[in-house]
């Protein structure tokens, strides 16, 4: 048995509509047909992974099964599913304050850890999302240099949004509480390559999983919802 | 079948506001070049602002920004078009449903709209929601009696399958001008250009970029697109042709990946729908910034030398 008893709350379906804005219809509409679990490309690859059974555990009020899986974070959020939903379920959006649930309670930082680089060193700083930079080294031999197929192609070598584009959106950041959010993550490192020393570059593939968030203490999470799917899983068994 | 009466909606406009997508800048430059370009060809001048961000997408759904912060950096992009007076075209899926959907839900909660424009008006803007968002596929697809006289290079021979990105049709299925199922507008226009459209098995699976998980779940990721990558070579067509900048890096990139670490050989080039556009209408060859693509090079030269450059 996976759950307990208390696990189990019916106010946590009712507490989480309000949140939701509106964006998601109402999930107790779900006539478990499946379509949704048919066509997902997660699911596909990792059978695990079933936005039926994480619906019904919203509605059957199975909070901690849903939030403390890993399945909760293998959604490709491709919409496939409410495109198909007989009933017009968002379940993309129930994902995503899902997850914003899941942090909450300390779980799945170690996937987010890996991607508050897009938002501080890119979005917030240059106000694009994706920078020039490239990881891998058999693309940039491919490529060279970006900023000059861009002069080829007519383009300013480098894109650029004016300084009152990046302290506009820094300003939206801070009144609307996105500041705090980031700093609540703990901020990163900004290190440059070229000064790089061999301990830092040890760190910077992958980032470890902090012991505390905040106010809240991370945990690992869990495969609630049958064997880790995956060819790498599929060899090992 | 597209929604015909909803292409008939769609305005044929003198100028419009040019979203520049982040990956299409700084990835896929020929995407940008090629947009503006062929928009320019077609009779639509193409207005850019250096003070749009990126459309902030990415972030909010990848739990890294707080989704408070989402709707006024909306809110902010789209009254860039509207000070103009205009509506606004992009070139990514992504960017269309985060300002359409987010737009959309500012313009039916008043609530939420009168406390954007609070944080909005401290800076000097105001947002109404007077401005709609367009896909560029959209606007091709409605200006394709245009594009049928002013083709220059016929896409004669060329064999050319098609992939529609996810966040076009599954997320906005009731804006969207066509069925999400089974579409089709991109197929015609390739027709129509002089090509030759090559069905395969997996044409409405996501390309397997998964939002995160290529970042995350790298092994997921990949599994599912070399799936996809596997239905593609089945078929064999001469192009992918994508309408999204990020299905275009992956299916570009996982590609060489796949080929370095599984040893396999997947070689096909990967378009998007402006380039291809651009390359039927005469756009000069610099202009569509091939030197960016990744995967698939000998097999676009091939292409070259059957159209013409």
């Amino acid at each position: 048995m996976l759950e307990k008893v208390k696990d189990w709350s019916d106010e946590f379906y009712e507490s989480f509509k309000p949140i939701a804005m509106g964006f998601v219809n109402e999930a107790e509409k779900c006539l478990q047909c499946g379509k949704c679990t048919g066509q997902c490309p997660a699911a596909a690859v990792t059978p695990s992974y079933n936005p039926r059974k994480i619906i019904r555990d919203l509605v059957f009020g199975n909070v901690k099964r849903v939030l403390s899986s890993v399945e909760l974070w293998q959604c490709f959020f491709c919409s496939g599913c409410y495109s198909v939903c007989p009933m017009d379920i968002n379940f993309p959006f129930f994902v995503f304050m899902f997850r914003l649930a899941a942090m909450n309670e300390g779980y799945g930082w170690e996937d987010v850890k890996q991607l508050e680089g897009y938002a501080e060193k890119s979005y917030l700083k240059d106000g694009i999302t994706v920078s020039t930079f490239e990881r891998n080294p058999y693309v940039l031999d491919t490529v060279g240099d970006i900023g000059k197929i861009r002069a080829e192609a007519g383009l300013p070598p480098e894109r650029k949004v004016s300084a009152r584009g990046v302290a506009e959106i820094n300003m939206i950041s801070d009144l609307s509480g996105m500041t705090a959010f980031m700093k609540q993550i703990g901020g990163v490192e900004l290190l440059d390559c070229k000064s790089c020393t061999d301990e830092q570059a040890k760190r910077c593939k992958r980032k470890p999983m902090p012991s505390k968030v905040g106010k809240v203490k991370t945990h690992y999470r869990f495969y609630n919802y049958g064997e880790p799917g995956g060819k790498k899983h599929a060899q090992a068994g | 079948m597209p929604r015909l009466d909803k292409v008939a909606q769609i305005p044929k406009p003198e100028q419009i506001f040019f979203f520049k997508s982040c990956v299409a800048s700084n990835k896929y430059p020929g995407i940008e070049a090629c947009g503006t370009e062929s928009l320019r060809l077609l009779g639509v001048e193409p207005v850019e602002s250096e003070e749009q961000t990126c459309c902030g997408g990415f972030v909010t759904f990848a739990n890294v920004a707080a989704p408070t912060a989402s709707m006024p950096a909306v809110a902010r992009n789209l009254s860039l078009a509207e000070e103009k007076n205009l509506d606004t075209c992009v070139v990514c899926n992504g960017c269309w449903t985060f300002l359409n959907e987010f737009g959309h839900f500012m313009n039916h909660n008043e609530e939420v709209k009168a406390s954007v424009n609070m944080m909005l008006n401290m800076m000097g803007r105001s947002y109404e929601g007077s401005g709609q968002v367009f896909h560029i596929a959209e606007l091709f697809y409605r200006l394709k009696d245009d594009i049928a006289k002013k083709v220059k290079r016929p896409l004669a021979g060329v064999r050319a399958a098609t992939h529609y990105g996810c966040h076009y049709l599954g997320g906005g299925k009731y804006s969207a001008i066509d069925d999400a199922q089974m579409p089709s507008y991109m197929e015609e226009l390739i027709e129509l250009m002089g090509g030759t459209v090559v069905p395969y098995t997996a044409n409405r699976e996501c390309c397997g970029t998964g939002f995160t998980q290529i970042i995350n779940g790298k092994d997921l990721s990949l599994e599912h697109t070399q799936r996809k990558l596997d239905s593609v070579r089945e078929a064999d067509p001469d192009l992918l042709i994508v309408q999204c900048p990020y299905c275009h890096s992956q299916l570009d990139r996982v590609q060489q990946q796949l080929n370095f670490r599984q040893g396999t050989d997947y070689q096909t080039p990967v378009l998007h729908i402006a380039q291809l556009v651009g390359m039927a209408l005469g756009v000069p060859e610099g202009k569509l910034a091939f030197a960016a693509h990744i995967s698939g090079r000998k097999r676009l030269e091939e292409v070259w030398d059957r159209v013409g450059r």
